[in-house]
């Protein structure tokens, strides 16, 4: 009997150490590090509050009422309430953010040996990638445009860069994240190899995409047309638009050639069931322009509907591609005055966009008509493509006075240049327990 | 009461006529073990003479003619005897003892047997005679109506249905603890044979259950099985019954008549509703009705044409078809033998079950069950016992009920025909149109059309269980006071649950036609899904292995009676699990397909791609337990008794911090027998008891565990590599809740106890429940962790009254039991405290100063007398703002609280009637003080869904109609919130207050008699109907409260016989 108690005493600890649920594990293994990294709802599936804000698109008054509260909120611009709970755009930012800072914090803890290099770089690199693209995301969403002058006021985001949740929240200033920005992406560009395996994980070509598109966004751009250059080099096909068929319910592929890293959102304001496209955008195209068919769809009532998504029928795209990437050098190009460059940018990705055998090359003789016809060709390439918010905001900075508009039941709001709702309202919860400074709306 | 009725004594006849006068003598012995017993009164009814047996137990008297002989001791069942000059000398008497007399219940704990006279807690004692007035094929339904503190919650999304003494959790498992043969059971509850059950002892307060630790917070339930008996004839009991029950009313559910539903939709189709589905989408399903208008409109037919195929449709009602075509009486069998017996060193007991169930569904289930135990006397001191239990059924899944029977979205329409004139399945509208699906592949593609009639021949799910369970004992008397047992039970139970999609079922051909690509040019057919059937598969083992070892204690003297038992014992619960599918099964040939489950593939009508799920999956938990108990009674002069038990567990759920923590869960109590005090002189009253006891028991919750930091949740569904979430972190603190409980009662016995009762009060607190603690998620990935953090406080009575109404030819019993329990939210953060989260009722609210499941609505203001629009209450007037109302405009503490949903009161009444041979059960339930939510009409789920409700017809239409009518008028296009509003709005909150006729059984008894030659010892024919109907409800709706969102269960009518010999 004590025999038997003493044994038990003894093997108790022993005996209670087996894990519960052989489905649980501690990281401990770059494996257990990368199905983190892997892990479809949070590393692919993306926030949509920056495209949802922006002017792409418009909603019907029915689909206007379907929607939930919160977006309907964030539809019309409202000062408050506009997100909350952790699967709010928010919550999915940081969520992507803690999912980086696990793993960075655990792959110290593996040691780096010879045979385990590759990947435990790619690991560190997609996590880095991770981290950066979010907080820039972040940074998009909830604060202030870039603004070169100003240095120290403009409330940024928090910086979290450690899993630790007993850290409090704290913001930092803009000029703060965008350097963090681009130290986690010029990280993870030196980390990742060329090519990964599939497009929903970063490669080297990602990261300078971004980078590209982070220096377009602070008004670098130099530093930006030096990445978008590299970008290009090793990423540069684009699709023939010929090739496609516009009959498809949405006729680009997933994974096509032109997408370099594939994210998407799902994001129910910009749910392609939704989403109807101003009319002027669409008069805006040529006739021969294949975009005109492939990325539009009519519908009854006079109304065009929006099937161009890089992600097919999977929400829609929100990584980055390779026609993007063009008109970032495009833009870098005509803002330096190369005048050549630019155009010849614009006109090879044009060609693939027209009817075979119609399209004559842009031509203009003037750098401002030339950055003109950048952005204009920016707008109707990159629709509904996560880039608009940013450009508005970038933009406006420089005096272009984009004012956009929302209708709502005949009632009309605006949003007039460099108004301080381009800083989205932080959940009132996270300002509540974090006790952090919102956002003056 | 289990009565023995038949001594067995041997009786011999002789022919020895010649004296008038004899001399009778014999000896009076005790069955069994034969030991003579003295001191015994005999009397002789005809010459009124009284005697008394000597020391050996011998008698001898004068004779004069024929007398009847009697013993009535109160120690031995009454024997009786005539006895004549030809009575054959010695006559050798054998007094059976009593097996349980009244007062001597014993109730067992699955450590120890104790008589409930000895006992400070609060048992509850169920025999078998009591058990067995119902019948059906599992054990726990039949606790529902005769067990004092017990009941089935049927309202609520709680994770048991069976509730002990009301709640003690918010979100902890709510399931009392199941003990079967002194080890908890996770097994299926339905391997238990009814049959094979000896006793159940319902364990209630912190002194009757908290030995069991950290399991004992819900309560727990003791069930005893069957065994053999030292020095006991071979019996053998066979009972039989066929169990019959009726196809259920469908005139119950309140679905909206089908010429309504044809008309609403000719108006949606008049407005345009359909258009976009019919431009856009054309390919999903329509209805029969839409279908007719859109030919109309294409000219195919004519208007008349039209509006004639649709007024036959409207004539035709769903519920016929379901009443005609799916419906059935079922049928279940059952039989039972059991065969036991005893010598002086051994005993055994061997039994057997069969039944066979077919419900109304024609959904099957079959079960097989074989027990054996036996003991051996090894030496004086040393017994061995062993046990072996295998259990093996299966099931097989019917038809679809009404309601389940459902196409892609929403419901059939209710005009909709199952089959033709002929009876002949007809196809059914399903996810996709079938002008569509007729003419796709151009005639090649298979048949996609839905049968819902046969598919369910085409779609089976079947279950095959078998279940082993073995254990094995040794008791070793160390000395008069001292003895020690070892225990070791070793379970294992298989399950292979499969899904069959048949070639021809509807999934499969839908499945492999949607994923055909077709080449245009040659309209060669590529398919990605191999042709064939689909089966879905899983295996699940789950395996237990008990260790105890356990020292007691024993010593009774005149004055003191101690008992004690301390031990240790070990306990894992392994469970696996895994599943997999394949397509292009062939169930004859056992081959099957391959496929890409990589690739995305385009569906052949929408067009849109994805990848052809894998559905695959395994897992595997381990959980151990140790722990430590001691319990300890102790009384003094048979009246004072005082005891306490103590238990310590560890398991690998809990934090490395709660399992390091010595803090044992323990109780005390203490009663007082008032009744046997010589001051105790109260008139009509005979026994008197008062009991009071305190204690902590435990609830684990084998989902919450402190150590989990990633799950590994499958593939990504593009790399195809591994992927995983993080779903805990640390969490090092994270133990077991508590539950603190104050238990005060008393026993009565009044009128020679012709009336007996129990009345106990309780107050209890469930402490360091599990509750949520919001976090910044700017930091984390969650929101909130979950910490042993809320409270809650419950109290209630348990009244239990046994009259002896009627004594005599015609005897009359009544049990009486009364439950009032109340449960109140102590502390408990809300997450959101919008209201539109707090309107389900059957969902947990758990608002402090609320019953945990509670009843909210949105305040009714009426009908807006211009509109017939409902009208809400916002910012303190009545409003149409219905986006506000249902959204961040109200919040709860701006809900009405309705009242509970789960009843406060609870009663069972029980009334026996026995005249001659016959008996009669009555029973009569009824619960009260709980509030539901009742069904009406929701125009979005009518339009969208199909889903219409009888309301329909009632609804406001005209000015003047808000005078008679609540139900709002409808709007076109729908508006979802106005919708919502009215669904969770006051006007529907009803009573839930019922009495129910819950069952009457008639039951025949024969008995040997003295000297009869019939081979049975007693038979017993029995006929049982259950689910007799409401006797009164509160409501004026027709509704039963407990069946509100389902069909009713029908009555059903057991015919049987139990026969031993």
């Amino acid at each position: 009997m004590f025999l038997l108690i003493s044994l038990l005493i003894l093997s108790c600890k022993k005996q209670l150490e087996v894990k519960p649920d052989a489905k649980l594990v501690t990281p401990q293994k770059l494996s257990d590090l990368q199905a983190l990294l892997d892990y479809d709802p949070y590393m692919v599936q993306d926030m949509g509050m920056d495209e949802s804000s922006a002017d792409n698109y418009y909603l019907t008054d029915d689909d206007y009422d379907g929607m939930n509260e919160t977006d309907q909120r964030i539809y019309s611009w409202q000062k408050d309430n506009l997100f909350s709970g952790p699967n709010c755009d928010w919550g999915r930012g940081y969520r992507r953010v803690y999912y980086a800072n696990t793993v960075l914090d655990f792959l110290p803890q593996i040691t780096q040996t010879a045979a385990n290099t590759t990947s435990w770089n790619d690991v560190k690199g997609q996590a880095l990638f991770v981290r950066g693209t979010s907080f820039f995301k972040l940074v998009n969403g909830w604060s202030p445009a870039y603004d070169v002058t100003d240095e120290g006021t403009g409330l940024g985001i928090p910086l979290r860069l450690t899993a630790d949740f007993n850290e409090k929240s704290v913001r930092s200033t803009v000029h703060q994240c965008y350097d963090r920005i681009l130290a986690d992406l010029k990280g993870a560009a030196g980390l990742l190899p060329v090519q990964n395996i599939l497009k929903t994980r970063p490669s080297k070509a990602s990261a300078w995409a971004y980078l590209s598109r982070v220096f377009i966004a602070m008004h670098q751009y130099e530093n930006a047309l030096k990445y978008a250059d590299s970008a290009i080099l090793i990423s540069g096909a684009l699709m023939d638009f010929n090739s496609l068929n516009v009959a498809d319910n949405f006729p680009i592929p997933r994974f096509n050639v032109e997408t370099i890293f594939y994210n998407f959102s799902g994001a129910a304001l910009i749910d392609p069931y939704y989403v109807k496209i101003d009319s002027v955008l669409y008069n805006s195209y040529d006739n021969n322009d294949l975009r005109k068919q492939v990325y539009f769809t009519s519908l009854p009532n006079n109304r065009i509907g929006f099937k161009g998504s890089y992600s097919n029928y999977e929400g829609e795209f929100s990584g980055i591609a390779t026609d993007e990437v063009y008109l970032n050098r495009a833009e870098c190009y005509a803002r330096a005055g190369n005048m050549t460059g630019a155009l010849n940018d614009l006109n090879t990705l044009l060609a693939k966009r027209y009817k075979t055998g119609t399209f004559v090359p842009l031509t203009a003789s003037t750098t401002s008509a030339v950055l003109s016809l950048v952005l204009q060709e920016r707008r109707k390439e990159l629709v509904m493509r996560f880039t608009r918010w940013m450009d508005i905001k970038r933009l406006n900075k420089e005096g272009a006075s984009i004012t956009i508009r929302r209708l709502v039941h005949g009632q009309q709001y605006n949003l007039f240049p460099n108004d301080l709702r381009y800083s989205l309202p932080i959940p009132e919860d996270v300002i509540a327990l974090s006790g952090m400074q919102q956002n003056p709306r | 009461m289990n009565k023995l009725f038949l001594s067995s004594f041997l009786f011999f006849c002789c022919n020895l006529l010649f004296a008038q006068d004899a001399i009778i003598q014999g000896k009076v012995l005790a069955y069994g073990n034969g030991e003579p017993l003295g001191n015994i009164v005999i009397k002789l009814k005809n010459s009124k003479r009284v005697m008394v047996t000597n020391p050996s137990g011998a008698f001898s008297f004068r004779l004069s003619g024929l007398d009847t002989m009697e013993i009535d001791n109160m120690n031995y069942q009454r024997f009786r005897i005539t006895v004549s000059s030809s009575t054959q000398v010695p006559l050798i008497i054998r007094l059976i003892p009593m097996e349980k007399m009244m007062d001597e219940v014993v109730v067992n704990t699955g450590y120890q047997s104790v008589p409930k006279e000895r006992a400070t807690g609060s048992f509850v004692a169920i025999n078998k005679d009591l058990f067995n007035q119902q019948s059906g094929t599992t054990v726990l339904d039949r606790l529902e109506n005769i067990s004092n503190g017990l009941y089935v919650d049927r309202k609520t999304n709680g994770n048991s249905k069976i509730v002990i003494r009301g709640l003690s959790t918010i979100q902890g498992p709510r399931a009392p603890l199941i003990v079967l043969d002194d080890f908890p059971y996770e097994g299926d509850l339905q391997n238990i044979k009814p049959e094979d059950v000896e006793s159940i002892s319902i364990l209630k307060d912190a002194a009757a259950a908290s030995i069991w630790g950290t399991r004992a917070g819900n309560g727990v339930i003791v069930i005893t099985t069957k065994k053999g008996k030292y020095n006991q004839p071979i019996r053998v009991e066979l009972s039989s019954n066929v169990l019959i029950t009726d196809a259920p009313d469908l005139s119950t559910q309140q679905t909206i008549r089908p010429a309504d539903f044809a008309s609403v939709e000719q108006f949606l189709y008049a407005k345009g509703f359909y258009n976009s589905q019919l431009n856009s989408t054309p390919w999903l399903a329509v209805s029969p009705v839409v279908e007719l208008l859109r030919q109309r409109d294409k000219g195919i037919i004519t208007s008349a044409q039209a509006d004639a195929a649709i007024n036959i449709l409207a004539s035709h009602d769903l519920k016929d078809d379901f009443n005609k075509y799916v419906y059935q009486r079922g049928i279940n069998f059952q039989q039972a033998i059991t065969v036991k017996g005893g010598t002086k060193n051994m005993n055994w007991n061997l039994s057997g079950g069969w039944d066979k169930n077919s419900g109304v569904l024609d959904n099957q289930y079959n079960r097989i069950n074989l027990r054996s135990s036996q003991s051996f006397r090894l030496t004086d001191r040393l017994e061995l016992t062993t046990g072996i239990d295998y259990t093996q059924s299966t099931t097989q899944s019917g038809r679809l009920g009404f309601g389940q029977l459902r196409p892609f979205n929403g419901l059939l329409p209710a005009y909709t025909s199952l089959a033709d004139a002929n009876g002949n399945a007809v196809p059914v509208m399903y996810q996709y149109r079938k002008t569509y699906t007729d003419t796709v592949g151009g005639g090649v593609l298979p048949d996609w059309n839905w049968y819902p009639l046969t598919d369910y021949a085409n779609t089976r799910s079947t279950g095959k269980l078998q279940a082993m369970m073995a254990n094995t004992g040794l008791s070793y008397k160390m000395s008069k006071t001292f003895s020690l047992n070892l225990k070791y039970q070793y379970g294992r139970q298989q399950n292979t649950d499969a899904v069959l999609y048949s070639p021809d079922s509807y999934f499969a051909r839908n499945f492999v036609n949607s994923y055909t690509v077709i080449n245009r040019a040659n309209g060669k057919l590529t398919y990605n899904v191999p042709q064939g059937g689909i089966l879905d598969q899983g295996n699940g083992t789950l395996e237990t292995q008990n260790v105890r070892g356990m020292l007691n204690y024993s010593k009774s003297s005149a004055k003191n009676d101690i008992t004690a038992i301390a031990g240790a014992e070990y306990r894992q619960v392994k469970n696996n699990y895994s599943s997999y599918r394949f397509y292009g099964y062939d169930p004859d040939l056992l081959t099957y397909g391959t496929v890409d489950y990589k690739t995305a593939f385009p569906n052949l009508l929408t067009r849109s791609s994805s990848q052809i799920p894998a559905n695959m999956s395994v897992s595997q938990t381990l959980n151990r337990y140790i722990s430590f108990f001691a319990n300890g009674v102790y009384t003094f002069k048979k009246k004072y008794t005082v005891s306490a038990s103590a238990r310590r567990d560890a398991s690998n759920l809990f934090g490395v911090s709660a399992n390091n923590r010595w803090s044992p869960l323990w109780s005390t109590g203490a009663s007082w027998d008032i009744g046997k005090e010589t001051f105790f002189r109260v008139p009509v009253s005979n026994s008197l008891k008062l009991r009071v006891s305190y204690g902590v028991s435990g609830n684990a919750d084998p989902s919450k565990s402190a150590v989990t930091t990633l799950l590994v949740t499958g593939n990504s569904a593009y790399t195809q590599t591994q992927e995983a979430r993080i779903t805990q972190f640390k969490n090092a603190e994270l133990g077991w809740e508590k539950v603190k409980m104050l238990n005060l009662g008393i026993d009565f016995g009044l009128w020679n106890n012709r009336l007996r009762g129990t009345v106990e009060y309780y107050y209890k607190k469930g402490l360091d429940l599990f509750g949520t603690q919001p976090i910044d998620y700017t930091g984390l990935a969650f929101d909130r962790v979950t910490k042993n953090v809320a409270a809650i406080s419950g109290h209630g009575w348990d009244i239990s009254l046994n009259s002896q109404n009627i004594k005599g030819v015609l005897s009359w019993n009544t049990m009486l039991n009364l439950n009032f329990n109340k449960d109140r939210v102590v502390k408990n953060y809300l997450v959101n405290q919008q209201g539109s989260n707090y309107t389900l009722g059957g969902a947990i609210s758990a608002v402090e100063g609320h019953p945990v499941f509670a009843l909210y609505d949105y305040k009714w203001a009426g009908l807006d007398p211009a509109t017939g629009d409902p009208m809400g209450v916002y910012q303190g007037a009545s409003s149409k703002n219905y986006t506000a109302i249902t959204g961040s405009g109200t919040l709860i503490a701006d809900m009405q609280y309705i009242g509970p949903s789960l009843p406060t009161a609870v009663i069972s009444l029980g009334n026996t009637f026995i005249w001659k041979n016959f008996s009669l059960n009555v029973n009569i339930t009824g619960k009260f003080g709980a509030w539901f939510q009742r069904s009406s009409v929701n125009y979005g789920n009518l339009f969208n869904n199909r889903d219409g409700h009888t309301d329909y017809s009632l609804r406001w239409q005209q000015p003047g109609d808000e005078l008679h009518t609540t139900i709002p008028s409808m709007i076109y296009p729908f508006n979802l919130r106005r919708d919502n509003f009215y669904t969770y709005s006051s006007v529907l909150a009803t009573r839930g207050d019922f009495i129910r006729l819950q069952y009457i059984t008639l039951g025949y008894d024969l008995k040997r008699k003295q000297g009869n030659k019939s081979p049975f010892e007693s038979i017993q024919f029995y006929m049982n109907a259950n689910n007799l109907g409401l006797l009164w409800r509160a409501n004026q709706f027709n509704i039963d409260p407990e069946y509100s969102n389902t069909i009713p269960p029908s009555m059903n009518l057991a015919i049987g016989v139990r026969a031993a010999f």
